[in-house]
């Protein structure tokens, strides 16, 4: 295609001053860590990393709490995204909208009766009431449904005849097959849980539990620097995870799109 | 075979958990709506609590910001979206820097974003210096309608990447000899969006509208966190409202309020996917 | 790009875990222990007094420090600066109405800072060094009972204590060993109102005619010290090694199809140092008044203490005490068999290295001759 100059130009100006608009945040973050007006100062990354324990401990606590969830998560949405997608049932498509529809409901909507009932179930106050709300979230089922649908017919049927049972297909074709698909779900659903921030301050009553994002959100520390390293701290994981499973990631939200 | 009974093995944990954790607060949610007191002392009064609730002041200020946010950042999202989207699409193979970037302000955590907003928009902020250098007035943008167009500005930053994604994700699918039979023939730029990309993007859109609105639901995390619980008017959004009334455990205006916002929803959907799908099948 | 994202995060991950272990640790050594002690209330004037003893020399000048419950992120019991209004300073004792207040401490305390309250204290003998830190020793006035002075120079003292409750606290020791007081001290007058004339004290002859307290250092926990090189050496050895072989993994994960089994090697002797990283770190108990009050790595603060302690060491070892004999040698002993392990351990390291690539090597060999022998079939 032929583009003028002009055109190439401008859009390379606009996609420069994007990525700076996205970038720049996080390289301030970084640069005033440990800069600050009087010059490079480590400090901080002293005082969070060495000096306390209560920073790491509490990012161990929330790291194996968002991997809890995740798993939990795959685990039900590989089993209810295939269910969807290939096996038909009265009531299917129905069932499938108002999980939809339950997906886009903030959190504040069934908050206060999911507070009551956890009460009820004796959950208050212990990690089981954030990670099981969250296991069954249906944005998983939603986003493995769409990339399942996109296996052929004929391999199933020709597995099936072959006396395959549903759990082998799932675990010999469909997963090796999705890859990209589970890791883009796995993905999103640990970004909800590592940044989920009102269930901890309905559900848990005492501070020491709350996962880091929660805490350093809700109760900044006093100290800016310290601030700044914490977020360092938080967003690590997630940045690395990201990086690493970047081709997937794009991979697998494109094949939710192919019908 | 692939009976009925797999497929409802299959679903089970799911729509079982969801039942048990979504559905059944929700309908203790519709139950709190239609009555009123607490405790044992509970009575059916009807629609008493919904004609209450539409004349609040507070509940009209609520909803009616929150859907003045989506009806400004819904659009403002998708239009930038789907510019960047067709950029990348066009000129494949440049902007390397953008792709491995426009995920990032989606990882940033909200303990992140409320720090950085601070830093830059509040009175001795970085943005206020900057005017101040070049001699312009500073301005106290957290307050007043400006606090608004903050919010707008801190979810289009934060969710653009996602909606880039999924409008990306359906650029890709469509055949580009379609575009090049489309030149051959002396079409526009704008007659071959309009009758080449458009027709065939309309999942894509109604993927990327889905996730952009789930996503600004959240970004009242970032809202609660920099303005407190009873931020400036202009910034009253549902969920403060919602929040409010879960705090004062008043439960009728919650659940109230939880009713209306899930109808507002399901029409926009209902509307939405119809429309969606029966302009798909015209494809299929 | 993965690869390299992927090494990047198997150091991350090293780093954290160290961090953690770490950081656990030096919380619990950094603690300062602390005595803490009720003002006696007075019937008399009504208010509380408290010895001299309590006022603590900080930045900002002396300070007295109460303790109490933090909660939230300052959860814990810690030590907190009394607000200068709450209490009046007067040339016999200190006038307050508080709770406790920190009496004695391993090492001044900051405000907001952990402190671990001792209750009933063992006692034991020890030995103590003081040395002056500007110039020639003060005049000491009347030492407390049970503390002989054994030896002497021109800036340090050796003293040896009968019964001194442990752990060792600097405050203790300098008001068992206590300046003499000047004649002429300059006592501000008072004027009709109780109230102290500040004006009338000459600041500068003050601080001329009364010198600084020379820095105590306890034998006990000087020997102590020196019984943790050997495991901080082992400590060291062993992070280096963990670093080496994280570099030597990331060099092999090249073509890692091919040293798989090595990759697997390395991760598994990785895992094992990382897992004896925290035994080791409970083993090592660091005393809290030799550390440095702000941070433990501060590099400066060691090279001048352990300067001037084992200076002193040396010439009273020279003057023929058998105390200062003992600790020299037991320091000696101690910091060779640290550099003995750390070197240890970085030989078996290197070793294991060689082992794995002649083992690569070896079976890359083989593979080759079996090659050659498959086409001369």
């Amino acid at each position: 295609m032929t583009e003028s100059r002009v055109f190439r130009g401008v859009s390379g100006a606009f996609a420069a001053l994007l990525s700076v608009i996205f970038l720049a945040p996080f390289c301030y973050v970084l640069l005033s860590s440990f800069w600050t007006g009087n010059g490079v100062n480590f400090m901080p990354y002293y005082d969070v990393f060495w000096a306390q324990s209560q920073y790491m401990l509490r990012f161990w606590r929330s790291l194996g709490l968002c991997l809890c969830v995740g798993l939990g998560q795959l685990f039900v949405s590989v089993l209810a995204g295939f269910g969807f997608a290939k096996c038909r049932f009265p009531g299917r498509d129905v069932i499938f909208f108002g999980l939809m529809i339950l997906m886009v409901l903030p959190v504040q909507v069934t908050l206060v009766p999911n507070y009551i009932m956890m009460g009820q179930l004796g959950l208050l106050d212990s990690y089981l009431a954030l990670i099981l709300p969250l296991i069954f979230a249906p944005l998983g089922a939603f986003i493995l449904r769409q990339s399942f649908a996109s296996i052929p017919e004929n391999i199933i049927d020709a597995a099936m005849l072959d006396g395959c049972g549903i759990p082998t297909i799932i675990l010999k074709i469909a997963i090796p097959m999705n890859v990209s698909g589970l890791v883009c779900a796995f993905l999103l659903s640990f970004l909800d849980a590592w940044n989920m921030v009102e269930q901890p301050i309905a559900y848990l009553r005492n501070f020491n539990y709350y996962p880091l994002s929660v805490a350093l959100a809700y109760v900044p520390p006093a100290d800016v620097p310290i601030h700044l390293v914490c977020c360092i701290l938080v967003v690590l994981p997630c940045f690395l995870l990201f990086a690493f499973f970047n081709q997937e990631l794009v991979e697998g939200i494109t094949l939710a799109e192919v019908k | 075979m692939r009976k009925k009974s797999s497929g409802y093995i299959l679903i089970a944990p799911l729509v079982l958990g969801c039942l048990v954790f979504y559905l059944a607060p929700f309908l203790l949610v519709l139950r709190f709506s239609f009555s009123a007191g607490s405790g044992k002392s509970i009575r059916w009064v009807g629609l008493e609590n919904y004609q209450r609730l539409i004349q609040n002041d507070s509940f009209a200020l609520a909803f009616g910001n929150s859907m003045k946010f989506f009806a400004v950042g819904l659009p403002l999202i998708m239009v930038l979206a789907y510019l960047i989207a067709l950029l990348m699409q066009k000129q494949t193979g440049r902007h390397k820097l953008l792709k491995s970037v426009f995920l990032f302000p989606y990882i940033m955590p909200v303990a992140g974003t409320v720090l950085l907003v601070d830093l830059f928009f509040s009175e001795m902020g970085l943005l206020n210096s900057l005017l101040n250098i070049m001699g312009l007035p500073a301005a106290q943008w957290m307050e007043g309608s400006s606090a608004f167009w903050v919010t707008i500005g801190l979810y289009l930053w934060k969710n653009v990447g996602y909606a880039i994604i999924l409008l990306l994700a359906g650029l890709i699918t469509i055949p580009s000899d379609q575009y090049e039979s489309a030149d051959l023939d002396g079409a526009s730029t704008w007659q071959k969006f309009f009758f080449i990309t458009t027709p065939q993007m309309w999942y894509s859109v109604f993927f990327a509208l889905v996730f952009s609105i789930i996503n600004g639901f959240k970004c009242f995390r970032e809202i609660f966190l920099i303005g407190g619980q009873e931020p400036g008017d202009e910034i009253y959004m549902l969920q403060h409202f919602l929040n409010n009334s879960f705090e004062s455990l008043n439960y009728a205006s919650l659940s109230v309020s939880s009713i209306l916002l899930l109808t507002a929803i399901l029409i926009f959907f209902g509307v939405f996917y119809g429309f969606v799908n029966r302009k798909e099948a015209y494809r299929t | 790009m993965k690869r390299v994202i992927l090494c990047i995060s198997v150091l991350a991950f090293w780093l954290l875990t160290f961090s953690t272990f770490f950081s656990m640790r030096v919380e619990e050594w950094m603690v300062p222990s602390v005595t803490t002690i009720e003002p006696e209330f007075s019937f008399a004037d009504h208010i509380g007094h408290a010895p001299l003893d309590c006022l603590f020399e900080t930045e900002m000048g002396d300070e007295i420090f109460t303790v109490y419950e933090g909660t939230m992120w300052d959860a814990g019991i810690r030590a907190r600066i009394l607000l200068s209004t709450d209490y009046t300073v007067t040339p016999e004792d200190v006038q307050l109405m508080s709770d406790p207040i920190i009496e004695y401490a391993t090492k001044t305390p900051r405000s907001g800072e952990l402190v671990e309250v001792i209750i009933n204290p063992e006692r034991s003998e020890d030995y103590w060094l003081a040395v002056s830190k500007d110039g020639a020793l003060p005049t000491l006035g009347e030492l407390a009972n049970g503390v002989i002075i054994e030896e002497q120079t021109e800036r340090e003292l050796l003293l040896y204590i009968e019964k001194v409750p442990l752990p060792f606290m600097e405050k203790r020791a300098q008001s068992m060993v206590p300046i003499a007081k000047i004649e002429d001290d300059f006592t501000p007058w008072m004027d009709d109102n109780r109230e102290i004339d500040w004006e009338s004290v000459d600041w500068e002859a003050v601080e001329v005619a009364r010198p600084k307290a020379p820095s105590f250092y306890s034998l006990i926990d000087i020997e102590k010290w020196m019984a943790q090189m050997p495991k901080i050496g082992l400590l060291a050895g062993s992070m280096l090694a963990s670093l080496s072989l994280w570099g030597f993994s990331c060099i092999l994960s090249r073509e890692w199809k091919k040293n798989r089994k090595l990759l697997i090697a390395n991760g598994f002797f990785m895992l094992l140092l990382l897992s004896a990283l925290p035994i080791l770190l409970h083993y090592i108990d660091l005393p809290s008044s030799l550390l440095p009050s702000t941070h433990i790595v501060d590099l400066g603060y060691y090279a001048r203490e352990f300067g001037d302690i084992f200076g002193a060491l040396n010439h009273f070892a020279a003057q023929g005490s058998q105390a200062a004999d003992d600790a020299i040698n037991q320091a000696k002993s101690m910091l060779w068999m640290s550099g003995g392990l750390a070197t240890a351990v970085s030989i078996i390291t290197i070793g294991l290295c060689v082992t794995e690539i002649i083992f690569s090597k070896k079976r890359r060999v083989h593979y080759a001759v079996k090659d050659r022998q498959h086409e001369e079939k």
